[in-house]
């Protein structure tokens, strides 16, 4: 059964572009999810494997989202244009990407944190 | 004319002629200078020149000079020439007589005091007109003269002569004296006078550089004190206490006694290093009395007295509050500047992957038009300060390629709107994919089709509801295209997403319709807040 990840990205194009990406990978994609309420919207009725989460999503970040996902026991990863010092606490210790990342390092990032790299 | 005596070594008289250097002396208009040995002149006046003879016998001493006069004439000439100390006359005189010339000499102011002795016969009238001069500098000699007689007179006049010459002699030195005395004190004086006034002058230059630097130092923003070598303050300018937010007396105290404990702790270091004759500063981040930091530059520069010694300090102190508030306001606004390139550079890879192409000039073609769509839309973005962006201005923009085609064949309708930054992406990515299709496949792609795109806000039950539509009609026969590639995403995926609204595509024969409406909250200005002022991120 395949995997399922969460994309959260509050730029469509970009999180429309990201879960192409996973699930031309053979991955299951909900989202993507354009701001705080529809992911925790989506958390809250869907299990998910992981989930890829951008910080800043326009009026608000996603620290509610990297907060709810650490109490689910869920891992994440982050895409970012920000340094990680400028991230909030939610998002320390998670693998980062820095945008724009390459599909090749989206995909190995990943599947090495779902346990298959 | 001492050469004239020569020849009178005994008693016998000769009768002299008037000597050469006697009429030179008549050209002499001032009066020949005495002798430098100091002898004494007298003038003898006889017509007998054997007489004249017999008296400069008698008279021979180094001490004399003689100078000799046959006539009354002779003799004027002589005193005019030179000064005598006495006058030898002899009364009776062809002419002008002894007496007559003694009148003379008596009446002129200059010669009115040499003492004369007269000659004159035994017994003879003359006595009594003599005695009419009664004493004084007036003397006679019955002749024939008695030779001691005569050289004791002579002496005796010739001594008055020569005492009186020596009290004029120092009553001159004494005026001198005291001309120069005077004239040292003037001299002192102007002295005096140019010292105070250049006291006078210097003093009014300090008053007015004192009053100069009072008023510098009272106006100045820069904060400015003096601390003796106890760190004791000696001085504190309004600044000063303005920026240490210190109300009432400084000098004497010390800075713990005056300002905030994170001031003072602050401070001391840098005041105990100036006093060790080291110049340092700071900066001082301390919490003011009143709330908020506050940012200082404090310089320490030693005082010293002369060389070695310190003797106290001197703070100078900036507020660089505003300066560090902008420093750091240009690192946020870089730190931004960065943000924003990596996601302009992410969306322009996103792009760039859903761009499909048969060749590489076609995908060129494709994704050049599509970054410049992009390009448009932060031009205006970039204008209003990524604010908002006023959508006529934006369709525009994306439209401008038309050129003659806009408001011709593609019309424009609608209210001037402002819309939010990320709402102004995704409608301006849509018009740019919906207008590159009518180029292609709808009614842009003949001569005569035509675009009306329209939009609005209409007040709907539970708000306002955002509207634009893009009707095509005119065109060649619509086709349902093949597969639904980038362009189908942008007008209706990414739409709808972002504005979570609802992106209708309709492929009717008379033309292709897009009608795309949200809660207007979602695409109008107010609903983006500028990326600089997230809190959260910062």
């Amino acid at each position: 059964m395949a995997r399922r990840v969460l994309v959260v990205e509050d730029d469509a194009l970009l999180g429309l572009d990201i879960a192409q990406q996973l699930t031309a990978a053979g991955l299951d994609v909900v989202g993507p999810a354009v701001s705080v309420a529809k992911a925790l919207d989506i958390l809250a009725r869907t299990s998910c494997d992981m989930a890829v989460l951008d910080v800043n999503l326009g009026k608000e970040t996603a620290e509610r989202v990297a907060l709810e996902l650490r109490a689910q026991g869920t891992p994440f990863i982050v895409m970012s244009g920000y340094s990680r010092d400028q991230h909030p606490p939610a998002f320390h210790g998670a693998p980062l990407l820095s945008k724009p990342a390459r599909p090749e390092d989206l995909i190995g990032s990943v599947m090495k944190l779902l346990g298959k790299g | 004319m001492r050469t004239a005596a020569s020849s009178a070594h005994d008693n016998v008289v000769n009768f002299p002629v008037p000597q050469k250097e006697q009429v030179a002396a008549e050209d002499g208009i001032s009066l020949r200078p005495e002798t430098s040995n100091g002898s004494i002149n007298i003038l003898i006046v006889d017509d007998e020149p054997k007489n004249l003879t017999v008296l400069e016998t008698v008279l021979n001493n180094p001490e004399y000079r003689l100078v000799k006069a046959q006539s009354a004439d002779q003799a004027l000439l002589a005193l005019l020439v030179d000064q005598f100390a006495l006058l030898i006359l002899d009364i009776r005189m062809p002419g002008v007589t002894g007496i007559e010339l003694a009148r003379m000499i008596k009446d002129r102011k200059k010669t009115a005091l040499i003492p004369i002795i007269f000659l004159t016969a035994y017994y003879n009238e003359d006595q009594h007109v003599l005695e009419g001069y009664g004493a004084g500098a007036v003397d006679y000699l019955h002749k024939p003269v008695n030779p001691d007689i005569l050289r004791s007179k002579v002496a005796v006049f010739a001594d008055l002569y020569r005492m009186q010459r020596e009290i004029n002699g120092a009553n001159q030195a004494l005026l001198a004296e005291i001309a120069e005395r005077r004239q040292a004190q003037q001299q002192l004086r102007d002295l005096t006078d140019t010292l105070e006034q250049q006291v006078l002058e210097r003093t009014r230059a300090w008053r007015s550089n004192a009053a100069m630097l009072q008023a510098a130092t009272d106006n100045a923003s820069v904060g400015l004190a003096t601390l003796d070598e106890k760190l004791r303050y000696t001085y504190a300018n309004p600044a000063f206490s303005k920026l240490f937010e210190v109300t009432g007396e400084v000098v004497g105290k010390q800075p713990g006694e005056v300002l905030t404990r994170d001031h003072a702790e602050g401070l001391t270091p840098l005041l105990e290093k100036g006093l060790a004759g080291e110049r340092n500063s700071i900066e001082l981040d301390a919490y003011g009395k009143e709330p908020g930091t506050r940012h200082y530059s404090v310089v320490c520069e030693p005082e010293r007295d002369g060389d070695t010694n310190v003797t106290g300090v001197v703070m100078v102190v900036f507020d660089v509050t505003e300066r560090k508030r902008s420093e750091e306001h240009i690192g946020l606004l870089l730190r931004e500047v960065n943000h924003r390139s990596k996601n302009m550079l992410t969306v322009v890879s996103a792009i760039a992957r859903q761009t499909k192409a048969h060749t590489q000039e076609e995908f060129v073609k494709r994704f050049s038009d599509r970054v410049q769509a992009l390009a448009a839309c932060h031009d205006l973005l970039a204008k209003r300060e990524w604010r908002s962006i006023s959508l006529p201005e934006l369709v525009r923009a994306q439209l401008a390629h038309f050129g003659d085609l806009l408001d011709y064949r593609i019309k424009l309708q609608g209210p001037s709107l402002e819309i939010s930054a990320a709402g102004a992406q995704c409608v301006g990515m849509a018009i740019h994919e919906l207008a590159t299709n009518a180029v292609k496949h709808g009614a842009l792609s003949n001569p005569e089709g035509t675009v009306h795109l329209d939009w609005q806000v209409q007040p709907d039950g539970s708000g306002n509801t955002f509207y634009i539509g893009w009707i095509e009609r005119g065109g060649p026969p619509v086709v349902l295209p093949a597969h639904s590639g980038y362009g189908s995403v942008v007008i209706k995926n990414v739409v709808e997403l972002n504005l979570e609204g609802v992106a209708q595509l309709d492929f009717a024969p008379p033309g292709l319709c897009w009608r795309l409406t949200c809660p207007a909250p979602n695409i109008l200005d107010g609903g983006d807040v500028k990326a600089a002022e997230k809190p959260a991120l910062f």
